[in-house]
Formats: structure tokens, sequence, C-alpha cells
């Protein structure tokens, strides 16, 4: 079942270039997707599309089948967002903010709401205008996780925020997807940290989408292949072998290599470049995947278009 | 009454890149075969070990799939999981899973100007550091032997 179908959503904020330009992924029931990119990659405009908080251009949202734009689903908690900026009532208490939402939310949970707050270190009598930025973050994600929505949208929700608390956010998220099946979006910078949480991606550059899917697929399909040899060997390596990205020094060769353009079983590489004094095939941190789909998208980008 | 953050019965630090499945495979077994772990005791369910791990559920559940198709564990619906007796006897074939791994050490041996003795005693050091003297001790080791070749008939 596919809780997220984003279907050739464009958007334009007046007058300047298109912020989102034909982006197509999805995402699973239970499914924790990444969405990656840099600083104006176009990360918060497609969750804002998919919170039906901005309708697109073209192309629509569904989130469960229903569209992203239909008031019934934030109303009813079926979405859960969170984003520096969602304003709270900041004269009310933050136990008084639970009391209220709590019967606006059918699957309001007290218990969890009562164990995020003590793992958050949240003080229930705080004024919400007393809190600092990172309180606000994690009380605004407490309410979030409490009403236990089917799809949760976190925009950069680590900003400001401890590194023991992002240590219980990724806790309470991963637990929320094995015991409710949430679905999760989540635009981060703290790649490295999210990772293992992860089961999907999805990486933005400029408004397109260039790498999507199940990081074990993506594991598989992008690796790091180093050939150290002759001229001509690694030149032919360069010409055959499909790339992202590739770096030289001297008799080293090292290429993001594109496994399904060119397959780079290691032996058949080994018969194929036999000059070759040694390959290696090495596995890609999502970090280093990101990384280079940038780089690429930057340099050459009809090449990561096609990829 | 409030959240316990639950803690495994064998450590493991997931590090990016390397498939997580396979690292907490290996930590897992490797605490069952050193005895951290015996027979009969209970394996933390898929929740507890995403929890603790910050995993995502669906990479643990592959994690149970892959120890208990290697007869480390035993999925017993509305039980839990539990560590059984120890891996299943091996079939011939399984060394030949560590062919990479071994090529890799011996490689790396010979860069450090490494013996071959050397690097076959630090092996034998290494072992017994985390089964134990492997002459002497334990039922383990009659089940983690690797079948000699004159076993195999036809060959």
């Amino acid at each position: 079942m596919t809780d997220i179908a984003i279907d050739a959503v464009s958007y334009r904020y007046r007058r300047n270039a298109e912020a989102l330009h034909d982006v197509s992924f999805g995402a699973p029931s239970g499914a924790i997707l990444g969405l990656l990119g840099s600083n104006g990659a176009g990360k918060t405009t497609l969750l804002q599309c998919c919170a039906g908080l901005r309708a697109p251009d073209s192309g629509r949202v569904r989130i469960g089948g229903a569209d992203s734009g239909s008031r019934a689903l934030i109303v009813s908690g079926v979405i859960g967002y969170v984003a520096e900026g969602v304003r709270l009532p900041a004269e009310r208490t933050l136990g008084q903010l639970e009391r209220w939402l709590a019967p606006l939310h059918r699957r309001w949970d007290t218990y969890l709401a009562t164990s995020l707050r003590e793992r958050f270190g949240l003080d229930a009598s705080c004024r919400l205008a007393t809190l600092s930025r990172g309180e606000y973050m994690k009380a605004s994600l407490l309410c979030a996780l409490a009403a236990q929505p089917r799809v949760l949208l976190m925009d950069e929700p680590f900003t400001g925020i401890d590194a023991l608390s992002k240590d219980e956010i990724l806790r309470a998220m991963v637990a929320s997807a094995a015991a409710n099946g949430t679905t999760v979006m989540i635009a981060s910078h703290d790649i490295a940290e999210i990772e293992s949480a992860l089961s999907h991606t999805a990486i933005l550059t400029a408004g397109r989408l260039r790498v999507a899917g199940a990081l074990e697929q993506l594991r598989e399909r992008y690796r790091r292949v180093t050939m150290v040899g002759d001229e001509d060997v690694l030149a032919a390596f360069a010409r055959e072998q499909a790339w992202l990205e590739i770096e030289r020094a001297g008799r080293i060769v090292s290429i993001v290599a594109d496994g399904e353009r060119t397959p780079f079983d290691h032996g058949m590489l080994h018969r194929r470049f036999d000059g070759a004094d040694s390959i290696t095939v090495e596995d890609l941190s999502l970090r280093d995947l990101f990384a280079s789909v940038v780089r690429s998208a930057r340099t050459a980008p009809s090449r990561a278009e096609a990829a | 009454m409030y959240h316990v953050t639950p803690m495994l019965p064998f450590p493991v630090v997931i590090q990016p890149g390397e498939s997580p499945v396979k690292q907490v495979v290996f930590a897992a077994s490797k605490a069952i075969l050193a005895g951290v772990l015996r027979a009969g005791d209970p394996f933390p369910s898929v929740r507890e070990m995403s929890e603790a791990l910050k995993l995502h559920p669906n990479t643990v559940q592959k994690v149970v799939a892959e120890l208990a198709r290697d007869g480390f564990i035993v999925v017993r619906p509305g039980v839990g999981t539990v560590v059984t007796a120890g891996p299943r006897a091996p079939d011939p074939d399984r060394l030949r899973v560590l062919d990479d791994s071994v090529e890799q050490l011996v490689v790396e041996a010979r860069r450090l100007g490494l013996g071959r003795e050397e690097l076959v005693s630090a092996v034998d050091a290494s072992w017994v550091a985390v089964f134990g003297d492997a002459r002497r001790t334990g039922t383990h080791d009659a089940d983690l032997r690797v079948p000699r070749p004159s076993r195999r008939s036809g060959r």
C-alpha cells in the first residue's frame, strides 16, 4: 500500500525559477523516507505540498489515497507536520495544549504524550512562550507524535536540538513506525545520523528528483569502484563503466558507479579489465551517495538526469 | 511507569555505509557463539531492537530472518524469539563464504610485512580471545568445526 504518492509535481514561486519540476516518487506504508537536498533544492516546498499547505501548479500528491489538499486529512489527524515556524499558542502551557489537542485527534495517546514529555525533558506547566528554540521544536514534535498520524512529515526537526534529544526523537520515530506502521518523510541535513533509521530516500537538486528508492536497492545499485592500473586500462574503464562521479590520482581511478547501467560484479570487472593491478568494490554510505549525486548534477546535469 | 529505553544483550554500534543488516547479524551471532547469549535466552523483539539501535523495523526484521535461517534463533509466534543451542552443522560450502575476508586478511598481513606463521597465530589468538581455548572447551566448537575434506566422498 502506497501511503505517499507524489505524481509529476511542479511548483513555481511568483516570478522565480521553478522550485519543483516534475517530481514523482512514492513511499509505501511504514517507510521512513529521508528527503535529501542542498539548501534551496525544494525540500520544504515539497513537504508543504504533501501537507496540503501549498497546492502544486501541476501534478498532485496523494496521502493514503486521498488528495493532499483535502481538508479532511489535516483535521482528522491523518497527517502530522513538524517544521520550524509552526506556531504553538504562546500564552498556554504544554499541558493545556495537550489537553486541548487530545479530543481533536481520534488516535491521541495520552500515555505516549506523557512519556515523550519525560524523555524530551519538558515541563507540562511551562508557558510555551518561555521555551527555547530546541524545546519549542520538541513540544511540536510531541504533539505530532502523540496524535499518531498515519503520515508524519518532518522538515528539519533537529534544528537546535541537542544530541541526546535527537536520539530520543529518532527512537520515537522508529518505534512509531514499528508499532503503528506510521509512514515518515523527513528532511534533514544530519544524514549520517538518520541513515540507519531510513528505509527509503529521495534526493533533490534544484527542484528536480535525481535518485529515489529503497536504501537497500540503492546500496546495491551505486557503489564505489576503485581501480589501480596503467593509463590504457584506466581510460577504458572510465569510458565503459557508467558513473556518477569520477576521481583520479596517478595510477588510481575511483568512480561512483551506477550498476543499473553497467553491472559491476567483481569477477566480471576483473575479466573485462584484466590489465588492471587491482579492482575494489565498496559500499557507499548515504552521505557519500548524496554528495556524489549533488556534485554530478552540478557538473553535468544531463548525465545525472539520465540516471 | 515511564518509558524505559531498551538495551540489547549484545553490543553493536551501527556504522554508516556498510549494510546495517550485516553489522547487526555479525554482532548478534558473535554474542551467541561466544556464549554471551545462551540457549533458551530470550532474543530482543523487533521493536526493542529498532528502538535501541534507531534502526528501521524492516531492517531489523531482516536481521531476525537471517539469524533464524542460520539457526541461531527460533521465532515462536506468541512466545517470542529464543536463542538456540547453536547453529546447525555447517555444510561443506560454508567456508567459501569467508573467502573474500580471508583474502583481504592475507593481503593486509602481507602489506604490513607479517609472515604466514605470524598471521596464523594471530588468528588463533583471536579465536581463543573470543571463544576460549578451542582445543579444550565447548560444545560450540564441535558445532562449528568445518568438516575435513576426507569426509566428503567423490572429490
